[in-house]
């Protein structure tokens, strides 16, 4: 199955007939891609990835056109702060879960090995860093990482913010959550909103309280999606849901995040009322932890169809930060930084996994053990003990989700094949 | 006056003897085993066909990975140096030099002297190396000398996506199972081999005349792959398998004037 | 005794509190390590995961994401008595010093406790470690390692000079640094003879201090003018810079052990620099001590206030923990900091100073710190002062591998020619 059910001939076309880095920049594409959304629509597609593709496009016009102050962003850095501000957020790691679907990334990937970056590196990052190379992305105003979950981020935007002579921001989220750590971070969240408008014209910090709301209303609409994927069986197919994680990293604070949710909660509400299940017969369900493949792979098509195997709900797509308070933004985003579970001690990311093991009623998880990235795989002994415990049956499934020549599709699906035999055996079958 | 290079590799040593600095012999042989009895029969054997012995050498220059086992040599210099200054004689325009052997590849970058001015080499992953095509072509059961005609017929590569010898091994199997003519399967494996090496170009700079040597540059295929991802036209040199050994034939040479 | 992780934790905590403390040295990754943690996961990671952790006590830093799920992995199944979290910040502002200052006193909090259980003190010997006789006992040990770290350095000179080489220096060092986690009872690992001398030397409160003290005394008697250490030493002797041999400095994360250095001097590299956290990053610096503090009235509530926003740094400067925190932060950056360009510049200026023509840099295996530093400083170091770079990845017991020599020779290659040599 195809990472964001992208036609391979599309893909071809995307890669050989065009050159990316060329057509990114030019206005005539967006108004023809966005010209072609009504076709789309009218040919059946669902409303919400309508709108999904018209805000993304929207979105990206603003940074490759120039149309507002383009701010990279590491994946962990509230939105909120960029959106607020008047600019438009761009995120290298998920643009490059992008760039593979579009069968991009190899030519980013290698632009990156001539730059002397290690193949042992997460490939979200290189990708990203050999995109920056190749000029595949945005030229960026300024650049914001935060130093928490990934060492990779904050690095390969600290090389594209050198690349591109921008400003550069870290925001040093502390390890404990004291008072006395929420006031430093919030600090330096305030004097980035502070320096920001200094270095970058059109940026404002007026907006932020602005932000914050829509971000509450998204996530009103998004908490609401989040209960009707407990209906059993899962009303949206887990390998799509995969994809919309770079939304879910990409968008918070921004005037479309709400409508889109909204548009995929009344999808989720008419598939449950009419029992139209996307994985027929479903007989496992699975909690996804990580990120997937992006790139073409056959892993889903087994999962979803043969196996009848539902991904149930993604660890990445679990809304962890409390509602965002618009009077106090700067602490509020501190707050929201700061639960993140996948920082502080590993017991807080056991304990999202226990609960979302709770509230989807799963039967297993599997861990896409992204090659590189230490932060995720760090903890795979520990959440196997932990769910070992639980009994639930745990796999960690090594793999790559950009760079598609460091894995091996046969032995992924053999080993997600026995974990479902496993499975069924529990069940009786 | 005799001096001789060897080149001692993880799969074929090799020999170059000069006389006068001009190149009066060569041979080849599998390495085998015993490094240090490989390099001596290979001395032999070159000093045999020219009318002369080891022992009227005046220097032996010994390199390669098995050039600390070459007791006979006045020097031990490393394949980068020697493959450098090889490619360099060869070539004199040479910038670049790739040198895929049997369980390595480097790439070397020359300056206007014909000095070393970078280099790069694979890690210790077999991809991208000689070991690598053996592999495929065993699974194959085409031989590796047939590899750049069997390119030729290819109209496209099969993708092989991984360039881990075992994954891409089982890539090559299932491929074989879903009825893929060899062709386009030897297309993909020198199109894989191709991308690391390509990497390794990038690395060091691409720019000026690009020259390939060792073992593996016999195979048209990953040289035609190679040209298609780097846009650039690779020269493989006649004896381009003997650089290393004649580099290192032209430091002895050096030594004794 | 507290194995500490990571060189922007101060040992003056520990040895303050009487508990004898050393940056943790391996020689091997932990036999059983990936039942714990995985396969793709830097070694000197990976050391830390031993079963029973040897009995000691772990303060594990947030060098890298590795790092911070190896304390969880140590912590979750028990592998050390106790594990202790140290929130290093990546930048070195005032705010940031202070938030460090603030972790740095809940460390020596937690560390009482626990010096306070090992002795089987009861409630009310506990140690106030804002009070004047803690604090005073801080700044006396902070002089000392400023005494250290001045002496370590002298000997890193020496090594910059050719006087001894980079082996010996290291070798220093790292005796030092076994000498640190002396107990008082006279516990040490080291057999040679020098950690024997620091053994005798190693009694009452301090006795790592007294012990690294001596250690450091006898390797410059034996450094001084009378002739290079014995043992080894004939690497370098007399060889700055001629007989044909070629000048690098080396950098890496962390070194991991010194026998690539050891591989560089065989190969005829003179290592005039080795900027690396067993290094001189170590020990280039000095923790400021006001002498009027010395009778112990320090600024309690400076530090309770350390890390309040953004003008947190007022008024903490009289604060020891503020001062440890404010020189750690500020010493030589290792590759884990947010600094600029401070990096490149530095390694520039080691180069610079020392004459080195090339520099090798050692990556452990997996260390992204490592892959990122390298070729940030290959591009910058390059463009700038068009210094070859060799990159080395390895693991415990490498530096002796094949790929490993034919690079190191390929480089000294290169440079020798380079140089005409």
């Amino acid at each position: 199955m195809t990472g964001f059910g992208i036609p391979s001939g599309l893909r071809r076309a995307a890669r050989r007939a065009v050159r990316p880095e060329v057509v990114l920049r030019r206005r005539w594409a967006y108004r023809v891609a966005s010209a072609a959304l009504p076709l789309l629509e009218r040919n059946g597609a669902r409303p919400y990835k309508v709108a999904a593709t018209r805000c993304v496009l929207s979105d990206f016009a603003d940074a490759y056109l120039g149309r507002k102050p383009c701010i990279f962003a590491s994946a962990f850095v509230p939105t909120e702060l960029v959106y607020g501000m008047g600019g438009v957020p761009f995120l290298p790691e998920a643009a490059a879960g992008l760039a593979a679907a579009f069968g991009l990334a190899a030519e980013s990937l290698s632009a990156c090995e001539a730059l002397w970056y290690s193949p042992d590196l997460c490939s979200f990052h290189r990708a990203g860093l050999g995109g920056a190379a190749a000029g595949l992305l945005p030229r960026p105003s300024a650049v914001i990482v935060s130093s928490h979950l990934c060492d990779g981020g904050k690095r390969s935007l600290f090389h594209m913010s050198r690349l591109a002579g921008c400003p550069f921001y870290m925001l040093d989220v502390p390890y404990s959550s004291s008072d006395r750590a929420a006031r430093w971070l919030a600090s330096q969240i305030e004097q980035v909103a502070r320096d920001l408008p200094r270095r970058v014209p059109g940026l404002s910090a007026e907006g932020l309280p602005h932000a914050l709301e829509r971000s509450n209303e998204a996530l009103t609409e998004y908490e609401r999606t989040s209960a009707l994927r407990r209906n059993v069986p899962a009303p949206w197919r887990g390998s799509e849901a995969l994809n919309y994680v770079l939304l879910f990293l990409w968008s918070w604070g921004s005037p479309w995040l709400a409508p889109f949710y909204r548009a995929l909660r009344v999808h989720l509400e008419r598939t449950v009322a009419a029992g139209d299940f996307p994985v027929l017969g479903e007989r496992h369900r699975l909690l996804w932890l990580n990120l997937r493949p992006y790139y073409d792979t056959g892993v889903f098509k087994y999962l979803e169809g043969d196996w009848a195997s539902s991904v149930a709900f993604e660890e990445y797509s679990f809304a962890y930060w409390p509602r965002l308070n618009p009077r106090e933004p700067f602490a509020s985003l501190a707050e929201k930084m700061m639960s993140n579970f996948g920082w502080g001690p590993i017991e807080r990311r056991l304990e999202v996994i226990a609960r979302l093991v709770g509230d989807y009623s799963i039967d297993g998880v599997v861990q896409f053990g992204q090659w590189g990235c230490r932060q995720s795989n760090g903890g795979a002994a520990i959440i196997a003990r932990e769910l070992k415990g639980m009994g639930i049956p745990f796999l960690n499934l090594d793999g790559d989700g950009v760079d598609a020549r460091c894995g091996s599709e046969a032995q992924a699906v053999t080993r997600l094949g026995a974990f479902i035999e496993l499975l069924e055996a529990r069940r009786g079958g | 006056m005799f001096v001789a290079g060897v080149d001692v590799g993880s799969t074929t040593t090799k020999a170059v003897l000069l006389s006068e600095g001009k190149i009066a012999g060569w041979h080849a042989m599998p390495t085998g085993v015993d490094l240090a009895d490989a390099a001596a029969e290979c001395l032999d054997s070159v000093c045999q066909r020219a009318g002369t012995g080891p022992d009227m050498l005046a220097a032996i220059v010994a390199t390669g990975y098995g050039r600390d086992r070459v007791a006979a040599a006045a020097r031990t210099v490393t394949e980068i140096t020697c493959h450098a200054r090889g490619a360099r004689a060869l070539v004199s325009s040479a910038l670049v030099v790739v040198d895929v052997g049997g369980q390595d590849s480097k790439v070397i970058r020359l300056d206007d002297d014909g000095m070393v001015a970078d280099f790069v080499m694979n890690d210790k992953c077999a991809a991208g190396t000689g070991r690598f095509l053996e592999v495929m072509a065993a699974r194959l059961k085409v031989p590796l000398d047939e590899f750049g005609a069997r390119w030729r017929k290819a109209r496209e590569a099969a993708r092989i996506s991984s360039t881990c010898t075992v994954f891409a091994e089982s890539e090559v199997i299932s491929l074989l199972s879903r009825g893929v003519a060899p062709e386009p399967i030897i297309r993909g494996l020198c199109d894989a081999v191709a991308d690391r090496l390509a990497g390794m170009v990038h690395r060091v700079g691409l720019g000026g005349d690009l020259v390939m040597t060792g073992g593996v540059s016999r195979n048209d295929g990953v040289k035609r792959s190679l040209e298609e991802r780097l846009s650039a036209g690779v020269t493989v040199p006649n004896g381009s398998q003997f650089a290393g050994a004649y580099g290192a034939a032209l430091i002895a040479f050096e030594l004794v004037s | 005794m507290v194995l500490v992780s990571c060189s922007y934790v101060p040992l003056e905590i520990p040895l303050a509190l009487g508990i004898p403390a050393k940056r943790a040295i391996f020689h091997e990754q932990a036999p059983s390590c990936e039942a714990y943690l995985p396969r793709d996961f830097c070694p000197y990671a990976k050391a830390f995961a031993r079963e029973h952790g040897e009995g000691h006590v772990i303060a594990i830093a947030g060098s890298c994401d590795a790092m911070r799920r190896a304390c969880d992995a140590l912590r979750y199944f028990g592998l050390a008595p106790e594990v202790h979290f140290i929130d290093v910040p990546r930048s070195c502002d005032g705010d940031a010093e202070a938030y460090y200052a603030g972790v740095l006193r809940d460390f020596a909090l937690e560390l009482a406790r626990t010096a306070r259980r090992e002795r089987g003190d009861s409630a009310e010997a506990r140690v106030d470690v804002d009070g004047p006789s803690f604090r005073r006992r801080l700044v006396a040990v902070t002089q000392s390692m400023n005494s250290l770290r001045r002496g370590v350095s002298r000997v890193l000179e020496l090594q910059a000079t050719g006087r001894i080489s980079a082996m010996d220096a290291m070798g220093i060092a790292l005796e030092v640094n076994d000498a640190l986690g002396v107990s008082r009872q006279g516990d040490c690992g080291s057999p040679s003879d020098v950690s024997a001398d620091a053994r005798e030397a190693g009694g009452g409160e301090n006795g790592g201090l007294v012990a690294a003290a001596a250690v450091l005394e006898s390797a410059m008697r034996l450094a001084g003018p009378a002739g290079p250490r014995s043992g080894g030493s004939d690497r370098n002797r007399g060889s700055a810079g001629v007989g044909g041999r070629v000048r690098i400095g080396v950098a890496a994360t962390c070194l991991l052990e010194p026998a690539l250095l050891g591989v560089l001097e065989d190969a005829g590299l003179i290592v005039a620099f080795v900027d690396s956290c067993l290094g001189s990053r170590s020990f280039d610096f000095d923790v400021p001590v006001d002498e009027g503090r010395r009778d112990g009235e320090g600024n309690g509530h400076a530090v309770a206030d350390a890390g309040a926003g953004a003008d947190g740094n007022s008024g903490a400067s009289c604060d020891p923990f503020y001062e440890l925190a404010r020189a750690y932060l500020g010493k030589p950056a290792c590759p884990r900091m947010f600094v600029g360009d401070e990096r490149a510049r530095r390694i520039e200026s080691l180069a610079r100073s020392s004459r080195a023509q090339g520099i090798v840099y050692f990556a452990p295996k997996f260390c992204d710190q490592a892959y990122y530093d390298f070729a940030e400083l290959k591009k910058q170091v390059g463009e700038r002062s068009g210094l070859p770079m060799l990159l080395v990845e390895g693991e415990y017991g490498s530096a002796e591998s094949g790929q490993t020599l034919t690079r190191v020779a390929a480089f000294r290659e290169m440079l020798a020619g380079r140089s005409g040599l």
